[in-house]
């Protein structure tokens, strides 16, 4: 059930990123795909009926793999990282460009080919 | 396993990020203290770490460093390898002379300089860790620090280029990060060796098929986004926006080693796999890299750009001579990475002082450039000459190793032909320096940047580039020397072969250079007359964009995975 | 073009303490529940953005300046760095733990980790927040 989860949102993510036309939905399907990959690193762990991994918790069952958590907390971070830059970069692309359409700003005049 | 820890190491990685922490101080005190400081503490660091490891690395030994404390297989360790050592030698002369031909122009300042040494501090990272999501982490950080410095003089096309790479290049490690899940999955391990180990007991044992099939897309994956940040065809997009579009001192450093320490990243994870066929079909990668990458570059009319296709055109070279996979491949890749570091540093550094100080990239509309830039044209021969493979100079070197690695193959036809379209590239480029300066009319469209810098070279400058250059010369014309230290430092043994058993001046060799060479002459002269400018118009209309190189991206990652999971 | 509501005014300068509040929680109980360096951080910098985005500009009391968040992320990122030393000072090793075994709590050495995380973060991401909201306000044509 939460595989179908984490399939829709990398599709939703490559969708935005390969078919949206303004730079911010690229920006924004950059980001669900990064969760995807996130949600896909956690299930790695097997969460179902185990308890956090404390040490004194251990008495009680198995504990949850708490390596791809400490991997994804990394990885947020760093696609955070990339999505202000991208940001940053959409936003100053738009003032120069007065658009976020990937089509105008590719056929801008301020391209170097002449 | 056991907690080493050895210092030079940590010294190693972290001097330039006590570099970076010194120039960031710029922003509170006065600049004047902390850019030379800055500097000398990394150059003071990382040599000083180098000459403590050269014995360990001499006798065949590597150094380890485990972070924290912390032992293998549950914490990280760094380790300096012949590799590491030999790659790091080189990208300190990369990167030094990069960063003294800032010296003088509108990039000194203190927040340049801190993503600059970060982008140094990554590189490190990636040449010397031993786990592949720790891998992951620096090519993250090396990529931000390069979105940074793509962008910085502010023009409009430095920041399309700098998000172009940034989609690129996130869509495809997080496809390298699903890759790494996949390996988790199957071996619950993470460090290199770890992964190797089980790997190949998973070929050669009688596991169940989808895991092998698994563990082949897996692998796929990986490649796939290694090879993005490597620029290979098709994964290659990004880079002449992004390498033409940044201050040339910048992209001295990004395609002079930027682009190959993903390379060598690969390197090391094709020593923990052992896959044969993807090796092949890295030849014919290779191959078709080489020949397109050149075609693009002959047709350009931005000088950066040009040079930036060649890059792409080199990286096929080096990836088709490692996908040759023997003694004798290792060590052509390894030395092609370092003469291609050198001689295509030093041209984005010499052509980009001409650019700026004329005010526009246009291969047609520079002429003259000899008289006013005489320390350029000195150092634009030099690596020019190197490409093309003159002989004496490091190119020549280079482009033997790799057809006698791949001798026979069709593909070393295909090299054939590359050699023969960048040596008419590079007489079309040496236009800029031949001829009667034109008139101070730059024609219109020029990136629009605040550089302002002198034509005459500062000393700074001059010594970097010449350091580079001395590099050039040695690598060309001591090639029996240099041949046998690295194929040691390339195959990891401590024997070296004990006389050259490549003859260096036969006259195979020499005809095939001078064939190359002729041709090309004859070629460069089609390409800047009449039909043939319009021809290459109509050829530079068919790139694609943003969309178009995302699609072709992923299709290439289908195709790739595809092929590597169903031959595991 | 609408204006902020008073509403919509006096909530968000209210709420934001409560905000900061709960970030310092986060970072400073890392070791035990979820939470921790990164994620305490960027609460501390949504408490920082939220006044910015709810308060009309004339009414707006910034908590902190550009040049205050940049030189508290600096001085973040050296605690961070120095920690590390303290390291190898201690035990030979880049971020090992200098605290010997016998000392209670355990976590001394996480709890300063996430100390210096969550204050390099969240200044940060505060001082991104801030100049893109002032930067929608007032557009440099840079």
């Amino acid at each position: 059930m939460i595989r179908i989860l984490v399939i829709g949102l990398f599709c939703l993510g490559l969708w935005g990123i390969l078919i949206s036309r303004s730079l911010l939905r690229k920006i924004i399907g950059l980001s669900i795909l990064n969760s995807s990959v996130v949600v896909l690193f956690i299930l790695a762990g097997r969460l179902d009926g185990k308890s956090a991994p404390i040490l004194s918790a251990v008495r009680e069952g198995s504990i949850v793999d708490p390596l791809p958590q400490a991997l994804m907390l990394t990885a947020i971070v760093v696609s955070l990282s990339v999505t202000a830059v991208g940001l940053i970069l959409a936003v100053k692309i738009y003032r120069s460009c007065g658009s976020l359409d990937i089509k105008e700003i590719e056929e801008s005049p301020d391209e170097y080919d002449h | 396993m056991n907690t080493t820890i050895d210092l030079p190491v940590i010294l190693l990685l972290f001097s330039p990020l006590a570099a970076a922490i010194i120039s960031i101080c710029g922003k509170f005190i006065p600049s004047r203290y902390t850019e030379w400081p800055g500097f000398i503490v990394w150059i003071a660091g990382s040599i000083t770490a180098l000459a403590a490891a050269f014995p360990v690395i001499a006798s065949g030994a590597t150094l380890q460093y485990s972070l924290g404390g912390w032992a293998e297989p549950l914490g990280i360790s760094l380790e300096i390898t012949g590799l590491t050592w030999i790659a790091t030698l080189t990208d300190i002369i990369i990167a030094s002379s990069a960063w003294l031909c800032t010296r003088r122009s509108g990039q000194s300042t203190p927040l340049f300089y801190f993503f600059f040494f970060m982008a140094l501090f990554s590189l490190q990272g990636v040449l010397c860790t031993r786990d592949i999501f720790n891998l992951f982490v620096w090519f993250e950080v090396l990529s931000l620090s390069s979105f940074v410095l793509i962008s910085y003089d502010r023009s409009l096309i430095s920041r399309i280029a700098a998000f172009r790479y940034l989609l690129i290049s996130s869509m495809s490690i997080l496809l390298f990060l699903i890759g790494v899940w996949i390996l988790y999955q199957l071996f619950g391990e993470l460090g290199l060796v770890q992964i190797g180990i089980k790997a190949r007991a998973l070929r050669t044992g009688g596991s169940p098929p989808s895991y092998s099939r698994a563990a082949g897309a897996a692998a796929g994956l990986i490649t796939a986004g290694i090879l993005t940040r490597a620029a290979i065809i098709p994964f290659h997009t990004w880079l002449p926006d992004a390498h033409s579009a940044a201050p040339y001192q910048v992209s001295a450093l990004l395609s002079g080693f930027v682009i190959k320490a993903p390379m060598l990243a690969l390197w090391r994870i094709f020593d923990a796999f052992s896959f044969p066929e993807l090796l092949d079909l890295l030849i014919w990668i290779g191959g078709i890299c080489a020949l397109w990458g050149v075609l693009a570059a002959m047709v350009q009319r931005d000088a950066k750009k040009l040079l930036g296709y060649h890059s792409v055109s080199q990286m096929g070279y080096i990836i088709a001579a490692f996908g040759a996979g023997s003694r004798l491949g290792r060590t052509a890749a390894l030395f092609y990475i370092i003469a291609h570091a050198l001689f295509k540093s030093l041209l984005f550094l010499s052509v980009g002082r001409v650019t700026v100080g004329v005010g526009s990239r246009d291969v047609y509309a520079i002429r003259g450039g000899a008289r006013r830039f005489p320390a350029d044209t000195f150092f634009f021969i030099i690596a020019a000459a190197s490409i093309s493979g003159i002989p004496f100079f490091a190119g020549f070197t280079g482009k033997i190793l790799v057809t006698e690695s791949l001798y026979g193959h069709p593909v070393s036809y295909m090299l054939l032909a590359a050699g023969v379209g960048t040596a008419a590239s590079f007489f079309k480029l040496a236009r800029i320096f031949t001829g009667k300066p034109s008139p101070e009319e730059p024609s219109p469209g020029e990136h629009g940047s605040v550089q302002e810098e002198d034509t005459k070279v500062s000393v700074s400058a001059f010594i970097g580039m010449s350091i580079v250059a001395a590099g050039c010369i040695i690598l060309g014309a001591f090639p029996g020397i240099v041949d046998r230290g690295i194929e040691s430092l390339a195959t990891g043994s401590t024997r070296m072969l004990k006389a050259s058993f490549i003859d260096w001046y036969s006259l195979s060799h020499l005809k095939k250079a001078s064939f190359s060479i002729g041709s090309g002459f004859l070629l460069s002269f089609l390409l800047v007359s009449g039909p043939g400018r319009s021809l290459s118009h109509i050829v530079r209309g068919l790139k694609t964009g943003l969309n178009g190189s995302l699609r072709l991206i992923l299709l290439g990652f289908l195709v790739l995975i595809i092929f590597t999971a169903l031959s595991y | 073009m609408r204006t902020k509501t008073d509403m919509l005014d006096v909530a968000s300068r209210k709420l934001a303490p409560y905000v900061l509040l709960f970030g310092c929680y986060l970072i400073s109980y890392g070791h035990l529940s979820p939470g921790g360096g990164f994620q305490g951080g960027v609460i501390l910098a949504s408490g920082l953005i939220l006044p910015a985005l709810g308060c009309r500009k004339e009414r707006r009391e910034d908590l902190l300046s550009n040049y205050a968040l940049s030189i508290g992320e600096t001085v973040g990122f050296i605690f961070l760095f120095l920690l590390g030393i303290v390291g190898i000072a201690a035990t030979g090793t880049f971020l090992a733990d200098p605290f010997p075994a016998t000392v209670r709590p355990h976590a001394w050495f996480i709890f300063f980790l996430n100390l210096a995380i969550g204050l390099k973060v969240g200044a940060g991401i505060g001082l991104l927040g801030l100049l893109l909201i002032r930067e929608s306000e007032e557009p440099s044509y840079d």
